[in-house]
């Protein structure tokens, strides 16, 4: 009774109806029995006995109770332990009013479940003899990393720091860029093994209450075993997993997820995942850098109208080869076409073989150059770029004209910012290259137009996808195909259908000198 | 229902490759004509010509000439195929050439030209050309510094034009000429002397016969009166002796133009045309062999030079009228502001033409001089 | 009780699909039957008939103002009975259809003859009914979002259009009124085939959201719709000798056949394709309008197995048979008429009735 009748506040595992089965089910309600022994016994009956849990017997000198520290080795910090816990416990003589316990996350918990479920999360559990209640301390040690410059989206001038696998971490460098009232998380735990918690960030005057809502029933009504990765978060709530066209935005920068929660966008983190969702995300989205903000306004926007060329050169430059080599060949100029006909003219494959083959190809290099280390990945690139397409124009197999069009495509898809982008065009042109076998120019207009239909009825968390091209809003492409000038940007984008849109006063007042 | 909606979809998607590919044709397996042509031949048929490029690298020639006696240019295909290695297809033809001979034998030879307008694959931006001479000689005309035939064709009528020495007829524009009553059309003309060559622009009746040729300096005039006159004509004209004080060989002027701004006013009296022409040019000076001081005879030297300017182009107009030919097209103007005269001979505006009375006025004035006096 | 709350266009969207409708197809026949009719005036005549249009549409306008939360199959079963809606459903579904069928028919004509000579037709019928449902299945909303889309990915149409300018000659518009007045005025009605569409109106009303923008809506469709016309029809007189119009088809691809650009030669085989955007926009609207006039027949909230079942037997009877550009243009002439009675005429009736019978209601209540 006596060091826990100090703490107030009952551990609560968190309302998720749909963890447990068996054995936790079955304990839910199940409480400690207050005897020292019976209580360990059950514990280490449920918990199976783990090798690397510790149950640390020990005699509080202070009154005298007979206690238990249960905990897993390699989850907790051990030096807390042993210092804060540990020591105090059986080295104060004295309790005065407040507990000798100088940890500072402490809760009391009275079932099974919410105990053992602490103690497999990293926290101490002191069970004294006498006493109804565990006493869960907040001992959490598991080995983390610092947050270090992101793999995948670097930025040339930005923060140099990603977030890491911790969602405290990553919470905390959410709120050091918003140290706002209004910027709120709402917590929800999802898998029924895995007990991940998952916070929604947003900025509670600005952000939408309806997204929210969807938002949250749609990860509230998960039903998994476990989350590994904000990749199957992402796949289990989207709007539509079979488009080819991401519907959430994936980021591993905090200050990306900041500057899209001050556009009044929804911010998923989830523990143990170095990546956060954003949503609702619109095409354009996806060819938004925080760079863009860093940089000139003139040369973003530069960079900005490029990016969405590149994205149209990387589905269409093949499927146009094709299209314009097999069934309309009047449209190339009549010097050109002499060129290409004595370049094609040694060829024994159709253009559509030969497109494919070179796609195929540069697939299969890129895939092998991803995942080998650093040095061998690049020789890998070299030889299969330069080497390979160079034997292969001169054993005659493919034509220079067609390593010069793979070529091209590939540097416009590395253009664009975002990974999930650059897979849906990796998919994207292999369909319209078929559509333009088949039918040409006319093939490939089809495929824009399914396309173009097939975007333009895509929401992501009920917002359009397409916006704002598809319902056509003037007013957001301020931030869009061009980078306005940082002054002009007053308002929120209207595809994050804000509740509250001014974001900036006016810094550049006309009539200013 | 999905299911039956997936199994459809994909039972149709396999149709589609079962079915083929119907209008693919891999490039390097079509024989493209480039250049293609007509001629007529002793016994009065006609005869195609084409000009296929060779796409093979290790070919000793690189385009392939063929001709064929039939009576159209489709029927002409089949024999074409059948002498090709790919299929033969006229989607890429870049000029069409004509001879003299055929344009004057044949009535209505624009008939023959009907499968450029009527399939909807053939181009109608191939230029037009009449050849001076038999067709056998054009195609078969190899010069090692020249590139293959369409190329040359194509680069000598771009120079040409360019500096308005030849028209630029395209197919379409042809086409527009023979169907306008207001106008008669003209062709650039290609002879080979020594070396293939622009000679000039054939001119035509409404029935497309040929009837004359302008040399390239009288094409320049007609091009001015057409309006379609590019940058920096040149003219180089005789000052008077009295002027310039010089001795015969001196007194060449030669003038670039800037500003060529020319005016048709059409009016009809006593059931003629009276067409007044007004042209008003702006030009420096880029050759002067005589010493006269221009400075001083500024005035002088440019009404001698608008003198002479307007010379030329009387003489033009009257060869006109005396072929009953208006290439220039005053017959548009008479139209659009004297239609119901225009009405009553528009079935033989030639005639009509050659009946009117054109005056002509030229004003030149100097913008430049030169760098030296 | 808002029937339809969740299928919402903007005002923009009202405006392109009403002048998608119109404009689809027509701005590549419309310069020669123009001169055809009313000789160098022709284009005064197209102004003329903008006008008349415009006080149709209006008609349609004020008629729905009068049942602003349902379209006019609602009005009339509110104002004439469920029976006599239910005949004027299967005419509306009729007419959708057909309007659809053959804008349809023309473009994949247009593809057949001018890119894919060799393709069979059902097979092309096929290809462009993909999208067609991809977009179609989704609602208004989303054929609004394309119909805003299409236009606005069309408006480089015109700029093409003024690469020509070398060819134009000015003075073949004049002289304007060679004939007088009379034909220029008399050939009004034949301009009514190119504009017909707008009945469409009646059934977009209810998705508007911001009601009160109806008329100006439709008064900018309409221009939309004259100034493509208009820019489309002077550019083919300066562009054509008056003779070469009568001798020509399809005057609009002709011209654009004379395009060459510095890059590229020959364009007309990429741009009749890009106009697929446009073209689309006469089939794409009215087929969805025909699904949902047939599932307001049929009670059914879903237009989506309606929509599977009419594209499905679009393709399969395309199988059998296409019609020919003549029968193409045979079946026009009788949907011009039909359109006028149906578009022009029957509006204002019906809006005459609706008024009357108002008053003689108020005037009931009163005594």
């Amino acid at each position: 009774m006596g060091v826990l009748s100090l703490f107030g506040g009952r551990y609560k595992r968190g309302k998720n109806r749909n963890n447990g089965h068996s054995v936790a089910a079955a304990q839910a309600d199940e409480t400690l029995s207050g005897s020292l022994e019976s209580d360990l016994d059950r514990l280490c009956e449920l918990l199976a006995k783990p090798e690397d849990m510790n149950v640390r017997r020990l005699q509080i000198r202070a009154t005298g109770e007979h206690a238990a520290l249960i905990y897993i080795e390699g989850l907790v910090d051990a030096a807390e332990i042993h210092t804060n816990i540990l020591k105090p416990l059986l080295l104060e003589t004295e309790i005065g009013r407040q507990s000798p316990i100088s940890i500072g996350r402490v809760e009391k918990a009275g079932n099974w479940s919410d105990t053992t479920s602490a103690i497999l999360k990293g926290g101490s559990v002191l069970l004294v003899d006498g006493s109804r209640e565990a006493l869960v301390m907040g001992t959490q040690g598991w080995p983390q990393r610092d947050p270090t410059d992101p793999k995948m989206e670097t930025s040339l001038r930005g923060a140099q720091q990603g977030f890491v696998e911790t969602i405290q971490q990553n919470i905390a460098l959410i709120r050091r860029y918003l140290p706002n009232r209004e910027l709120t998380f709402k917590n929800l735990r999802v898998g029924r093994r895995g007990d991940t918690q998952v916070s929604i960030a947003y900025l509670a005057d600005v952000a939408n209450p309806d997204i929210l809502q969807e938002l949250t029933d749609r990860i509230g009504r998960l039903d998994v075993d476990l989350i590994i990765n904000t990749g199957e978060l992402a796949e289990l709530i989207e709007d539509n997993p079979y488009s080819p066209f991401p519907q959430l935005l994936v980021t591993e920068r905090p200050d990306a997820a900041v500057s899209h929660i001050a556009q009044g966008r929804f911010a998923v983190l989830v523990d143990r995942s170095p990546t956060v969702l954003v949503g609702p995300a619109s095409f354009v989205s996806f060819f938004q850098n925080i760079d863009d903000y860093s940089t000139r306004w003139s040369i973003a926007t530069f960079i900005r109208m490029l990016r969405f060329l590149a994205f149209f050169i990387s589905i269409i430059l093949p499927a146009f080869y094709i299209a314009v080599t097999s069934f309309n060949f009047e449209l190339i100029p009549l010097k050109l076409l002499l060129t290409i006909g004595t370049f094609r003219g040694s060829v024994p494959f159709s253009p559509f073989i030969e497109a494919v083959f070179m796609e195929l190809t540069l697939e299969m290099i890129r895939e092998a150059g991803v995942r080998l280390p650093a040095p061998i990945g690049q020789t890998v690139g070299i030889v299969g770029g330069i080497v390979i397409g160079q034997a292969i124009v001169q054993a005659g197999l493919i034509s220079n004209i067609m390593v010069i069009v793979v070529a091209f495509t590939a540097i416009a898809s590395f253009i664009l910012p975002n990974l999930d982008m650059v897979a849906a065009v990796r998919i994207i042109r292999f369909s319209l290259m078929i559509a333009a076998a088949m039918f040409g120019i006319f093939g490939l207009l089809v495929g824009l137009m399914i396309l173009v239909g097939h975007m333009i009825s895509l929401e992501s968390l009920g917002t359009p996808f397409g916006s704002p091209f598809a319902p056509m809003r003037f007013s957001d492409w301020r931030d869009t195909l061009v980078r306005s000038p940082m002054w002009k940007l007053t308002r929120r984008p209207l595809s994050a259908r804000v509740e509250q849109a001014d974001r900036q006063g006016a810094n550049r007042p006309k009539g200013d000198g | 229902m999905r299911k039956a909606a997936g199994l459809l979809g994909a039972a149709l998607l396999a149709i589609i490759p079962i079915t083929g590919c119907y209008d693919r044709i891999d490039m390097e397996k079509a024989s493209l004509s480039l250049v293609s042509g007509i001629d007529i031949d002793g016994q009065h048929r006609a005869v195609h010509y084409t000009s296929i490029p060779v796409f093979n690298k290790a070919a000793s020639r690189k385009s392939l000439e063929l001709k064929v006696v039939e009576e159209t240019q489709r029927q002409g295909r089949g024999y074409f195929d059948a002498y090709t290695t790919g299929s033969f297809n006229s989607r890429k033809v870049k000029a069409v050439v004509v001879s003299k001979r055929f344009t004057q034998e044949i009535p209505d030879w624009f008939r023959y030209m009907d499968v450029f307008f009527r399939d909807g694959r053939n181009p109608i931006t191939s230029r037009m050309l009449i050849f001076d001479g038999p067709l056998d000689q054009l195609f078969n005309f190899h010069s090692p510094g020249e590139p293959i035939l369409p190329l040359m064709l194509m680069g000598m009528l771009e120079s040409t034009s360019g500096r308005s020495e030849s028209v630029k007829t395209t197919l379409q524009e042809f086409h527009r000429q023979m169907n306008e009553e207001g106008q008669t059309p003209a062709l650039p003309e290609v002879a080979i002397d020594q070396d293939a060559k622009i000679k000039g622009t054939a001119l035509l009746d409404h029935h497309g016969r040929y009837i004359d040729t302008l040399s390239t300096q009288e094409t320049i005039l007609m091009r001015i009166l057409q309006k379609s006159a590019g940058q920096g004509i040149n003219f180089s004209l005789r000052l008077p002796p009295e002027l310039t004080g010089a001795t015969n060989k001196e007194d060449w002027i030669s003038i670039a133009t800037e500003r060529v701004k020319v005016r048709i006013d059409p009016s009809y009296k006593d059931g003629r045309f009276r067409f007044a022409v007004g042209v008003r040019i702006s030009a420096s000076v880029v050759e002067k062999l005589s010493s006269l001081d221009l400075d001083e005879f500024n005035r002088q030297a440019e009404v001698a030079c608008a003198k002479q300017i307007r010379d030329k182009l009387t003489n033009l107009l009257d060869k006109l009228k005396q072929d009953k030919i208006d290439p220039v097209g005053f017959g548009i103007y008479a139209r659009a502001y004297h239609h119901r005269a225009f009405e009553q001979v528009k079935q033989n505006w030639g005639e009509a033409f050659g009946r009117s009375d054109v005056q002509v006025r030229v004003s030149v004035s100097f913008a430049d001089e030169g760098s030296v006096k | 009780m808002k029937k339809y709350a969740f299928n919402e266009i903007t005002t923009m969207q009202f405006i392109f699909i009403i002048s998608g409708i119109a404009i689809s197809y027509g701005f590549i026949e419309i310069p020669s039957v123009l001169y055809k009719k009313a000789g160098a005036g022709g284009w005064i005549t197209l102004i003329l008939g903008t006008l008349v249009t415009m006080a149709a549409n209006l008609a349609i306008v004020q008629l729905m103002k009068k049942m602003p939360d349902g379209t006019i199959l609602d009005l009339l079963a509110k104002y004439a009975g469920k029976w006599t809606a239910r005949v004027a459903a299967v005419a509306c579904t009729a007419y959708f259809l057909y309007f659809a069928y053959l804008g349809l028919v023309y473009s994949t004509r247009i593809i057949k003859a001018r890119v894919l000579q060799e393709t069979p037709g059902f097979l092309i019928v096929f290809m462009l009914l993909v999208p067609t449902y991809v977009i179609a299945r989704s609602g208004i909303r989303i054929v609004g979002r394309y119909a805003e889309l299409s236009m606005w990915l069309s408006v480089w149409i015109p700029f093409i259009f003024l690469l020509v300018w070398k060819h134009l000659h000015w003075l073949y518009l004049l002289p304007v009124l060679a004939d007088g007045w009379r034909p220029v005025v008399a050939e009004v009605p034949s301009t009514f085939y190119y504009f017909l569409g707008f009945f469409s109106t009646a059934f977009l009303y209810p998705f508007l959201i911001k009601k009160e923008k109806a008329v100006l809506g439709v008064l900018c469709a309409h221009m939309i719709t004259l100034l493509a016309y208009l820019f489309i029809t002077i550019l083919c007189f300066m562009f054509f000798s008056p003779h070469e119009m009568s001798t020509v088809n399809q005057l609009g691809i002709y011209m654009l056949k004379s395009v060459e650009l510095p890059f590229l030669e020959q364009v007309e085989g990429l741009f009749i394709v890009l106009y697929l955007f446009i073209f689309s926009l006469s089939w794409i609207p009215t087929y969805y309008l025909t699904a949902f006039c047939l599932s307001w027949l049929t009670g059914r909230a879903d237009h989506r197995p309606l929509m599977r079942i009419l594209l499905a037997g679009t393709v399969v009877f395309s199988y059998f048979y296409l019609p020919g550009f003549n029968t193409v243009y045979r079946l026009s002439d009788w949907q011009a008429k039909v359109g006028m009675g149906f578009e022009y005429a029957a509006p204002v009736v019906l809006l005459g009735w609706v008024l009357l019978r108002d008053a003689i209601r108020n005037r009931g209540h009163r005594s």
